[in-house]
């Protein structure tokens, strides 16, 4: 028996005890209910691992399917502290003298300090977060730098400290090529720019995940959290550019923005007339779209003489903004003036409309009056008398003035919107530029006259040269795109690329008749004589346009231009925004390089030269190779072939000879020296100057000193007047042997087609 | 009972002055462990050992059978303690040791040791016995705890263990009982001074200084492992016996708002206990990869498991993320698996073990065996609330174990045994006639 205030108190340390556990029954219940949605997340959260399956990002082809954007496998390298930290205890009590973390930051940054600048106190520093499992110390590691990690973790033995996951990463083989169209992906392989932004979702594919549940130590727990969801690749473009087009156009212009000493870059779009494909769309500058975050040669320039310290905001801010700008597609983005070559479409409008005839004529006094404000033409004495057809050649601007007029406002609005000038092209790249054009309510006469010509309005690239090529075309608006199929990896077809025709603006007839007069213009005595092609009949119009605005005094030099003019295969546009340069015109700054690039494509596309007598008898020859030959058989060959021959030397073959087999030269005059027996050639001769010489006197000058002449440029030389040299090689004054072939490049100075 | 009833044991012993003669249990002496020391006289009580002290009985002193109930919620406790130390330990035990059934085998063989050493004690040991072992354990835990200090082995700061072989002696847990016993045994002894109104030399010396002293040499020792809960323990067990034992109120509640002040500057000078202190109030704000890892881990458990539990041994954070979940946090994992019915199931078994166990006490024959099975089933309950309480978050974390539960030591071992006492005590008492 116990003392009863000895049982109350037990009672009452009973009921405390009981009410304690009580209390944290609430407790647990409260836990596990009201908390039970976080914490459950808080588990499924640290317990799994969601690693993502990359789909691969899908290929882009050219349109004859050579490969412009693809991937590439590299490497991310990272470390696993906690196991380091580990297996350094481990060899430290068995007395092993090893210092883990040092022998990893050693052989980690002797392998990827260089082109990755990870140097030995980055990688320690990592390794003394031993909580963790996977820190990052490189991405994007090549394969070769992979190779090298590997066997140093081999070597080592440090399998479980050091690791290298795989990843995909896009790869340009062309590298610049196409830069703009194609655009680059971030580094989480989104589309950035150009194709890669706008088809991203068709190339990026659908990722897979690869849920799995892990212990504490980043081991794969046995339970039902394992989930695999398969990658689905990206599908693979085939765009309707042409590698080789691309190429050309890039290259003609680099030299067009080069010559010319371009400072608002450059941009010129090939395009089928008949379907829509763009065959090439380009801006220069271009960027490397494997390092899109480099900048150009001439950024830097800019960046450099902008005097700002490399580690202060603004030049961080400039760059960025440098950088920014060399990634907009020019040829999509920007308005530009398009000056005179619009002048074709206030024709086709005046034609259409019947309010002109091509042989009606008119007289230009060098300026005309509109709303009693007088509008000078470029040729301040005055065309004079001419017919509408030549007022189009000469780029008249009262003529076109006034042949805008009599289409009227209304008409002229109308047209202006149905050739798709104020809406966007529906390109199938995002960032289409607005054009800038006068409100139809406030659209006056003065408008409609300067518009006439192609002034005081702005329109994209883009937009231009689809208008250009509903002209070219018979009057059919298309749609541009860039992309001509999608397949998946089987190569089925996922999307294909039809032509859309939006409208008919004008009649078929109006655009021979229209296309007839161009090409006249550019093969004949017109504005566009810079365009010309031998052996193809190019219809061409040149424009320069003076900006107003952001540089007053800058113009911006254009071309656009399409071939054969009867049955266009491809329409061209050229533009240098601010040269500085030389003449600043269109018809020296863009059509050269038109020509050019129509002279390279052309065959290439398959478009057969057809010469006229007169072309032929122009054209350059080929220098046959005449070594070994006799004295006598070497003349006939060379005479064959229209060439003199003057011999060298007392032998009775031929030794040597100059210029060498298979050199191009001009048939006139042209001259071979062979030499015999025991002589050589002997750089004797001092190449004259010839600069602003025509073409004409140049050979002539040359032909006296004893050497040939190959004319680069214009090939028009004969039946026009006041093409003169710009430049030559060998230079001035330069010693060469007799026979030597002397480069020259002719260009119509005289042509000031000014508005 | 009514209060008029109420006389104390001092007034009885007076008025029943005759020698117990009566042997109830019929059986030869010789099979009574320790019988022969019939004889000789008990250091304490001044009385032949075979006396059961300051009561002086009417009625003779039965030895019956064990209490059934109490062995069941004992038994429950173990058996329930084997399948969840197995399921929450075979992942880590795997991890650990390359073997899954590691702490299971050690979990097994210590239950085994333990009844292999407390079966006798059930069935042999008279309840004097235990006052001899009071003494005996009070100087075991004194010279272990001072063994300790100098040979131990240490984690952090803390150093708690004498290494044995394979065995790892924790001396705390000993003396914890050895506190209870003691304790039990001086507020037996002097109870009639505790009784008193005299304050000195009488209800203040006997019912504070003396088992104070007693206690806080013992706490003194622990402290100097600096194994706070440990101490915290200690002192709580000896406050509720000397609750028990009849030390005046007015004391208790000095010596309990003392220790509330010792305790906060303990808190305030221990650096350690802070970090402790401050994990607890800023819990969720915490990394779970941080230093309240253990803690909110835990947490993670408790709340992922929902009402119903994932199901026996399916716990996910078993798997490396709830520290050793065998040890300290086994709870955690009982509430994973078997949600909140599991959680209160435990709950009631420890509720069951308090109940049964204070009926036992209030049934025992003297009053040092009543307030030896008080203090013990108020150990257990209490080191398992707050075993519940840490895990729980209720408290700042501090390195309990759950009994029977957390996987095997000496500690699950000196558990059995305690209930081996208290099974033993409640086989005695005083029949009518």
């Amino acid at each position: 028996m116990i003392h009863l205030n000895v049982l109350r108190r037990a009672r009452f340390v009973c009921i405390a005890l009981v009410a304690v556990l009580v209390l944290l029954a609430v407790r647990i219940l409260w836990i596990q209910t009201a908390q039970y949605d976080r914490y459950q997340a808080k588990v499924i959260e640290q317990m799994t691992t969601e690693s993502t399956v990359n789909a691969d990002r899908g290929n882009i082809y050219d349109t004859n399917g050579i490969l412009i954007a693809t991937n590439i496998t590299t490497y991310r390298v990272f470390i696993a502290p906690r196991t380091i930290a580990e297996a350094q205890a481990e060899a430290d009590e068995q007395g092993e003298d090893v210092n883990l973390a040092e022998l990893i930051a050693l052989g980690l940054s002797e392998r990827l300090y260089d082109g990755y600048d990870v140097t030995y106190y980055d990688v320690l520093e990592q390794t003394t977060y031993t909580r963790y499992l996977d820190r990052t110390i490189a991405r994007q590691v090549d394969e070769k730098t992979a190779d090298s990690i590997l066997a140093f973790i081999d070597e080592n033995e440090l399998e479980r400290m050091v690791y290298m996951e795989a990843t995909g990463t896009r790869y340009y083989p062309y590298g610049t090529l196409a830069s703009h169209m194609l655009g680059f992906t971030g580094s989480d392989s989104t589309g950035l720019y150009g194709l890669e932004y706008s088809y991203d979702t068709l190339l990026s594919g659908t990722p897979g995940k690869y849920i799995v549940a892990r212990d504490a130590q980043g081991n794969e727990m046995p339970y039902e959290y394992e989930e695999y969801i398969e990658a689905v690749d990206g599908y693979n473009l085939t765009s309707t550019i042409d590698v080789f087009i691309q190429a050309a156009l890039e290259e003609q212009l680099r030299t067009a923005y080069e010559e010319s000493g371009g400072q608002n870059r450059a941009c010129g779009i090939a395009m089928d007339p008949n379907t829509g494909a763009i065959l090439a769309m380009a801006t220069y500058p271009p960027y490397d779209l494997n390092d899109p975050w480099q900048l150009n040669s001439y950024d830097t320039a800019t960046l450099l003489s902008s005097g700002l310290a490399g580690d202060s905001e603004d030049y961080a801010k400039l760059k960025s903004s440098l950088l920014l700008n060399s990634w907009s597609n020019k040829a999509l983005n920007e308005a530009y003036i398009p000056g005179s070559t619009f002048k074709i479409i206030t024709s086709a409008m005046a034609l259409e409309q019947g309010v002109v005839e091509e042989k009606d004529s008119f007289t230009c006094n060098g300026a005309y009056y509109v709303s009693g404000i007088k509008i000078r033409c470029h040729k301040t004495e005055g065309h004079g008398h001419l017919t509408f057809a030549g007022g189009i050649q000469q780029s008249c601007n009262p003529i076109l003035m006034e042949v805008g007029l009599r289409v009227g406002l209304e008409a002229f609005y109308d047209y202006f919107n149905a050739f798709g000038y104020l809406s966007k092209t529906g390109i199938d790249l995002a960032g289409e530029g607005n054009s800038v054009f006068h409100a139809q309510d406030n659209f006056r006469v003065l408008d409609l006259a300067t518009a006439s010509f192609g002034q005081n309005f702005k329109i994209t690239p883009v937009q231009h040269i689809r208008a250009i090529s509903a002209v070219a075309n018979g009057g059919y608006l298309v749609t541009p795109h860039v992309v001509e199929r999608v397949t998946d990896d089987n190569g089925n077809v996922i999307e294909e690329a039809s032509t859309k025709q939006v409208r008919q603006v004008v009649s078929t007839a109006v655009c021979a008749q229209i296309s007839r007069i161009l090409e006249a213009g550019v093969s004949q005595n017109g504005g566009a004589r810079n365009a010309y092609v031998a052996g193809y009949r190019i219809a061409a119009k040149t424009g320069t346009s003076e900006k107003i605005g952001d540089n007053d005094d800058a113009y911006i030099c254009s071309c656009v231009a399409y071939a054969p003019a009867e049955a266009p295969a491809i329409c061209a546009l050229i533009m240098v925004d601010e040269p500085t340069k030389g003449f600043l015109y269109g018809s020296t700054v863009a059509a050269p390089y038109i020509a050019k690039f129509m002279e390279t494509v052309l065959p290439y596309m398959g478009v057969e030269a057809e010469y006229t007598d007169e072309e032929l008898a122009k054209m350059a020859v080929t220098v046959p190779d005449l070594r070994s030959y006799t004295i006598e058989q070497a003349t006939a060959a060379a005479k064959r072939r229209g060439l003199a021959v003057r011999v060298v030397g007392s032998g009775k073959y031929v030794t040597s000879q100059t210029p060498q087999g298979g050199t191009k030269i001009e048939k006139e005059n042209g001259l071979i020296v062979i030499y015999t027996g025991d002589s050589t050639a002997q750089s004797t001769i001092s190449v004259p100057n010839l600069s602003g010489m025509s073409a004409m006197a140049a050979n002539q000058t040359l032909i006296n000193s004893g050497l040939n002449i190959r004319i680069d440029g214009t090939q028009s030389y004969l039946s026009g007047t006041g093409a003169a040299v710009v430049s030559q090689s060998p230079a001035a004054g330069e010693l060469a042997a007799p026979g030597t072939v002397v480069s020259v490049t002719i260009r119509y100075l005289n042509e000031q087609d000014l508005e | 009972m009514s209060e008029k009833d109420e006389i104390s044991w001092t007034e009885r012993h007076k008025r029943d002055n005759a020698p117990q003669t009566v042997e109830p249990d019929t059986a030869p002496k010789k099979r009574l462990l320790f019988a022969s020391g019939r004889s000789r006289k008990d250091p304490i009580f001044d009385t032949p050992v075979s006396d059961l002290g300051t009561i002086k009985q009417d009625k003779p002193l039965s030895c019956g059978s064990i209490d059934m109930t109490f062995l069941l919620i004992v038994l429950g406790l173990l058996l329930f303690g084997v399948i969840m130390a197995y399921s929450a330990s075979s992942i880590y035990s795997e991890q650990q040791r390359d073997d899954s059934l590691y702490y299971i085998k050690r979990h097994l063989m210590f239950i085994m040791l333990a009844l292999a050493v407390t079966v006798p004690f059930i069935l042999k040991a008279r309840p004097w016995f235990w006052r001899f072992f009071a003494i005996a354990s009070y100087g075991g835990a004194v010279a272990l705890l001072l063994l300790v200090l100098l040979i131990g082995q240490s984690e952090g700061d803390a150093q708690r263990w004498i290494q044995l072989g394979p065995i790892t002696i924790q001396p705390s847990e000993i003396a914890k009982l050895a506190v209870a016993m003691t304790m039990a045994l001086l507020m037996t002894k002097y109870e009639k001074q505790i009784m008193s109104d005299h304050k000195f030399g009488g209800n203040f010396r006997y019912g504070v200084l003396l088992p104070g002293a007693c206690m806080g040499l013992i706490v003194l020792l622990v402290a100097a492992e600096r194994h706070i809960s440990g101490v915290m323990i200690i002192c709580m067990i000896g406050a509720a016996v000397m609750l028990l034992g009849g030390t005046k109120m007015r004391w208790i509640l000095l010596l309990g708002g003392a220790v509330v002040v010792m305790g906060t500057l303990l808190i305030v000078f221990s650096s350690y206990a802070d970090t402790r202190l401050d994990i607890w109030l800023r819990i969720d704000e915490l990394d779970p990869l941080g230093e309240a890892w253990q803690t909110l881990q835990g947490l993670y458990a408790i709340g992922s498991g929902g009402l119903f539990g994932l199901g026996l041994g399916n716990s996910r954070q078993k798997f490396g993320y709830v520290s050793e979940p065998q040890n300290d946090f086994i709870f955690t994992i009982i509430c994973e698996e078997l949600g909140f019915f599991g959680a209160v199931a435990v709950l009631l078994l420890f509720g069951l073990l308090a109940w049964r166990g204070f009926q036992i006490a209030s049934k025992a024959p003297d009053k040092f065996c009543a307030l030896t099975v008080y203090g013990i089933v108020f150990k257990t309950v209490l080191q398992a609330a707050l075993n519940i309480a840490v895990v729980t978050n209720s408290m700042p974390n501090t390195g309990i174990s759950l009994p029977f539960f957390s996987s095997g030591g000496t500690a699950l071992a000196i558990q059995i045994f305690e209930m081996g006492i208290v099974l033993n005590i409640s086989r005695f008492s005083y029949v009518d006639k």
